[in-house]
């Protein structure tokens, strides 16, 4: 009786399992859908977003490369971090514009398992083996509280072009940001691809026709008939941030050129594009 | 120390808690010295994963003392086959969008002997537990085919490695029906000695491992046998 019992457990077992699929992953322009890690591997990881081992984590996975939150100290450097407040997600204080690279570069990003540094994109593309292979998304996190916020942009664009002139690697290395800081970009000889960023409620595939950006940065809520519209216009369009497996699938089926994921596992299997032999600590 | 997949462990749970809630009304000792086993955690995967595999474990039982066993294990077939597709140059900015593409296949075994104790061994217990010691050879081959599209360059690069461990198995069995048994054991195994074919080449894991630390130098092989004495 007994191995009948466990016999039709097995069976069920195998007869219920599925194996993973593998999916199309064809952007619209006849290329392949680019896969971009969230801030590295996502909110889920181990290591606090923005920092250099989740960053490194992700594209060591196979990620064609990663999305980075920047910001800028007062003396000019770039530096990962999502919030306006350091409190937020380190054990610092203030704004990161007030403050020079010498007072947070020992801050500790601490909104994970394991606690992270706070890292400067020079260091991060120097620390990388093949950083004019990999692409970055910039969302550039603009401080609006400072006295002269013209002045403040056109510091951040000049600290953007000198990255980009020191790796050659500008036209790897996505912009987003809204509207006036774009056209700033271009008004300052800018060469990266320009994303205008947008919660898709105010035609950004219009406004970036019009005002000549490379693509949109949109929630991957987006539908497919914004996609479509977006590439009528050749318009190209970067998706964020699906997080897990379900929502990766769905955002692969509307075919944006870029996806920023949480998940990046999932959806790197999905698309035979996950690197196995990728061994993390 | 890394997971392979954890849906794996709840498989285990799943089917621990399944054999722990049988009521024996029979006697719990196998009627024999000698025993044959299927691992069914070895089919797990071939079921479960994207890299396709197709493998089989076996074991072969026999009693030469009182309580004391031999046990000569042997799992191989194809460990791991899978695609891996990079993409350069998506935006046409230089070269062209081109993709390099690999298929990984690994093929092995794990011959793994065992000298097990069994406690107590008893007509009245329910389950029998024993402990043993292991020792796992394994060898492997690692075919990789890489083609890039940029300048159709094919390549073929194959890689061997062998390595051998030593450690502790603890586990529990206990009788199913008639001839027909089930074991659970677990063994922990620390690398003694491993060869490459290159030694640059990165190391390959132990496949029946369910974890293994990164460097390989222990790694923990469960098993669920279902077992037939003869």
């Amino acid at each position: 009786m007994h191995y009948k019992i466990i016999f039709s457990i097995l069976l069920s077992l195998i007869i219920a399992c599925k194996k993973s699929e593998v999916i199309n992953d064809d952007s619209r322009y006849g290329t392949k859908i680019m896969i971009l890690g969230h801030a590295g591997m996502g909110m889920y990881y181990n290591w606090p977003s923005n920092s250099k081992e989740s960053i490194e984590a992700c594209i060591d996975i196979g990620c064609d490369g990663s999305e980075i939150d920047v910001q800028m100290t007062l003396d000019s450097v770039l530096a990962a971090y999502h919030d306006q407040d350091l409190s937020t997600q380190s054990n610092c204080f203030g704004q990161i514009y007030n403050h020079h690279w010498s007072e947070i570069e020992n801050c500790e990003l601490n909104k994970a398992l394991y606690k992270g540094k706070f890292i400067k994109l020079e260091a991060l593309f120097e620390s990388l083996n093949n950083v004019q292979d990999l692409y970055f998304s910039f969302d550039c996190k603009l401080n609006a509280n400072v006295s002269n916020f013209n002045a403040y942009q056109l510091q951040f664009i000049r600290a953007i072009k000198r990255l980009g002139d020191k790796f050659n690697n500008s036209n790897h290395c996505f912009i987003e940001g809204p509207k006036e800081f774009l056209n700033l970009a271009i008004i300052n000889g800018l060469k990266n691809p320009l994303f205008l960023i947008s919660n898709n409620d105010d035609h950004p595939s219009d406004t970036s026709k019009i005002n000549q950006f490379f693509g949109v940065s949109i929630p991957d809520e987006s539908s497919d008939a914004d996609l479509n519209y977006a590439y009528t216009l050749g318009i190209r369009t970067m998706v964020w941030a699906p997080l897990n497996y379900t929502q990766n699938k769905d955002v692969l089926s509307k075919k944006p050129d870029i996806i920023q994921t949480d998940d990046p596992i999932s959806l790197l299997k999905l698309c035979n594009r996950f690197n196995y032999e990728s061994v993390r600590p | 120390m890394s997971m392979r997949d954890n849906k794996y462990l709840k498989f285990l749970i799943y089917f621990i808690s399944v054999i722990s809630s049988f009521k024996y009304s029979h006697a719990a000792e196998i009627p024999s010295d000698r025993i044959i086993k299927l691992d069914l955690a070895s089919v797990y995967n071939t079921f479960f994963d994207i890299r396709r595999q197709l493998r089989v474990g076996l074991e072969y039982q026999i009693e030469f003392k009182n309580n004391l066993q031999h046990t000569f294990h042997l799992d191989f077939g194809q460990y791991d086959h899978y695609s891996f597709n990079k993409y350069h140059d998506f935006f046409n900015q230089n070269s062209g969008f081109y993709a390099i593409r690999q298929d990984v296949r690994t093929f092995g075994a794990h011959c793994l002997y065992g000298l097990k104790y069994t406690f107590k061994k008893s007509e009245s217990r329910k389950f029998h537990y024993f402990s043993c010691l292991v020792s796992d050879f394994n060898f492997f081959k690692k075919h990789i085919k890489t083609f890039n599209e940029l300048n159709s360059e094919k390549s073929i690069e194959n890689n061997h490695q062998f390595r051998i461990g030593l450690g502790p198995e603890i586990g529990i069995e206990t009788r199913l029906y008639k001839r027909f048994s089930l074991e659970i054991k677990t063994a922990i195994l620390f690398n003694l000695i491993t060869v490459k074919s290159k030694e640059d080449s990165p190391n390959i894991k132990p496949y029946k491992a369910l974890w293994y630390d990164v460097q390989h130098t222990y790694w923990l092989i469960p098993r669920i046998n279902l077992c037939y004495a003869l």
